[in-house]
């Protein structure tokens, strides 16, 4: 196997000739990577995860996972993947047990793969029950575990902790990062809780109205954040520091009675600071703001 | 074909705890209740027309009653129950997720149809030939503990019977496959049943190019029909066959091509 689990060339896809979803993606995901994948709401998510696990014909461009092309090797690249499209997909008349089974017997798995996914998922009490007695998180966690079944290769998870407490969404992430780092397993995901994501990727990818507008390593993602975030100070006197600033660094800005400073890199901060120290200024506050995932995201998706 | 048969039992185990099974359950048991309830309602006058074994005018009660609406509809009610389980629990996307041809998925689906049909005759009999000996023992001057049922006239009639359904099972799965609304499928059987009663009342010939008149043909024939019997069955039957290739067929090639599940 290359270099890419996943890898798309010029992907581009409507459901009509007038409307485009999305427009020449250039999809890259990494062997053994946790790779998260964000937008907005209608920017393509699931229609591309749609479209990776081939359950969407007609599209132009390539899809290649595991370095072979979707169309041709439909069914051996669906027996190394487990996937959970938005909703878990479940029989609400069976037990949970029954829906393991079900898949189990398609697979041609053994049946004690049940009872590890069971217990991997915390299920082994409620495997008995009728799905329809479960609530939102257990279906979510049965959903999982039927995607864990195979003991997959690459895991294709759409909103994988929708409908989980806070407790569960630990655990889930947990055994995410067990998965990835005991096993090797290539994660594909997208999530809303940005927060979730920002503990769990190594990758991310940025879609935006069916544009990939980033996308790469934790690091680059953390480099950019850096530039996009300001540093935020409070002095005993922000008009005078302003004025003692303003000729080296013009960029900044007095806002909401605070002195704003574009990120560059700490040195800067220290350098700053020990300037207005030394002009006898007395700092109250130093801080950066804007520097998690969910504004750099808000940042990049928005107009 | 290591997977086929895995797959295939499957589909028995998707249908336990819904309707559809009870369905099957009930079907095979409904008519010979209905019509024991009727002979029992009115057993001096069937005691009389019957004469001394009842067993003939039972048999005929019963197979004219299953082959006008009730076995039709038990069929497309079957049918869309099957099919909907799929729609309703959102598993079309699951299924076509998994290491499994689309082929396979349909031919899975045809032959649990067919199964869940013999099911139902299977059950039939039993409860049929249950309810004859349960009517003797209520009332003995009917007769029926005296004589034994002609068990090769219901098997030859359930044979026929399964076979005239074949058309009507080809055309409701690839109704119940494209129409998520259950209502359609239901909806086009009793349009074509009010049709098929036009065609009885009309005296038209043409009825034997009629699906959902054949489980009637196979069980009487009309005063104005007249067709050929090609080898071991009739000239509709061997409709009902074609109907079902054609229909199955055709599913074949929309389901695997153009299906894609609930998007």
């Amino acid at each position: 196997m290359g270099k890419w689990v996943i890898e798309t060339d010029n992907l581009t896809f409507g459901y009509n000739k007038r409307t485009t979803v999305f427009d020449k993606i250039n999809l890259r995901v990494e062997t053994a990577a946790i790779y998260g994948f964000m937008g907005p709401n209608g920017a393509g998510k699931t229609t591309l995860i749609r479209l990776l696990l081939g359950l969407l014909p007609h599209h132009t461009g390539g899809i290649m996972l595991f370095g072979k092309p979707l169309k041709g090797h439909r069914l051996e690249i669906l027996s190394k993947t487990g996937c959970l499209v938005e909703q878990p997909s479940l029989y609400e008349n069976l037990t949970g047990r029954d829906n393991l089974s079900i898949t189990c017997m398609i697979r041609g798995l053994q049946k004690d793969s049940i009872d590890r996914v069971l217990h991997m998922t915390g299920l082994r009490d409620a495997a008995n029950k009728r799905v329809d007695a479960y609530s939102q998180g257990m279906k979510q966690r049965l959903g999982l575990a039927i995607a864990l079944l195979p003991q997959p290769e690459l895991l294709i998870l759409d909103e994988p902790v929708n409908g989980l407490d806070p407790l569960g969404i630990i655990e889930i992430r947990e055994l995410l990062i067990h998965l990835n780092k005991e096993y090797g397993t290539t994660i594909f995901l997208s999530s809303h809780l940005l927060s979730e994501l920002e503990k769990l990727v190594t990758h991310t990818g940025i879609l935006r109205k069916g544009e990939l507008i980033f996308q790469g390593s934790a690091a680059e993602l953390e480099a950019i954040q850096q530039q996009q975030s300001t540093v935020m100070i409070n002095t005993d006197n922000n008009q005078g520091c302003l004025q003692l600033l303003k000729q080296d660094y013009p960029a900044v800005s007095l806002v909401a009675d605070r002195l704003h400073v574009p990120y560059e890199d700490k040195e800067t901060i220290g350098d700053l600071c020990q300037r207005m120290v030394l002009a006898g200024f007395r700092l109250y506050e130093v801080k950066t703001g804007d520097h998690d995932l969910e504004n750099i995201f808000m940042k990049l998706t928005s107009n | 074909m290591a997977k086929f048969w895995p797959s295939l039992l499957t589909e028995f185990i998707k249908i336990r705890n819904s309707f559809a099974r009870w369905l099957i359950l009930l079907g095979g048991f409904m008519m010979p209740a209905f019509v024991a309830f009727v002979v029992f309602t009115k057993w001096k006058h069937i005691a009389g027309e019957a004469g001394d074994n009842p067993w003939g005018l039972f048999a005929e009660m019963s197979w004219k009653g299953m082959s006008f609406f009730y076995s039709v509809f038990f069929i497309v009610l079957l049918t869309c129950l099957y099919f909907n389980i799929e729609y309703k629990n959102n598993t079309w996307k699951h299924i076509f997720t998994l290491p499994i041809g689309k082929g396979q998925v349909y031919l899975n689906k045809v032959l649990s149809m067919i199964v869940f049909v013999v099911c139902y005759y299977m059950l039939f009999i039993p409860f049929w030939v249950a309810m004859g000996y349960l009517l003797g023992a209520i009332k003995p001057p009917l007769h029926f503990a005296c004589h034994a049922p002609d068990f090769a006239l219901l098997f030859r009639n359930c044979c026929h019977s399964l076979i005239s359904s074949l058309s009507i099972i080809g055309i409701h799965i690839w109704l119940s496959i494209r129409f998520k609304n259950m209502i359609i499928p239901i909806a086009v059987a009793v349009f074509c049943s009010i049709v098929m009663v036009a065609l009885f009342q009309g005296a038209a010939t043409e009825i034997k190019y009629f699906p959902y008149a054949y489980h009637y043909l196979s069980i009487a024939t009309p005063y104005f029909f007249h067709e050929y019997i090609w080898g071991p069955l009739p000239e509709h039957e061997w409709y009902s066959v074609g109907f079902f290739i054609l229909f199955c067929s055709w599913g074949y090639w929309d389901f695997t091509r153009n299906f894609a599940g609930d998007r």
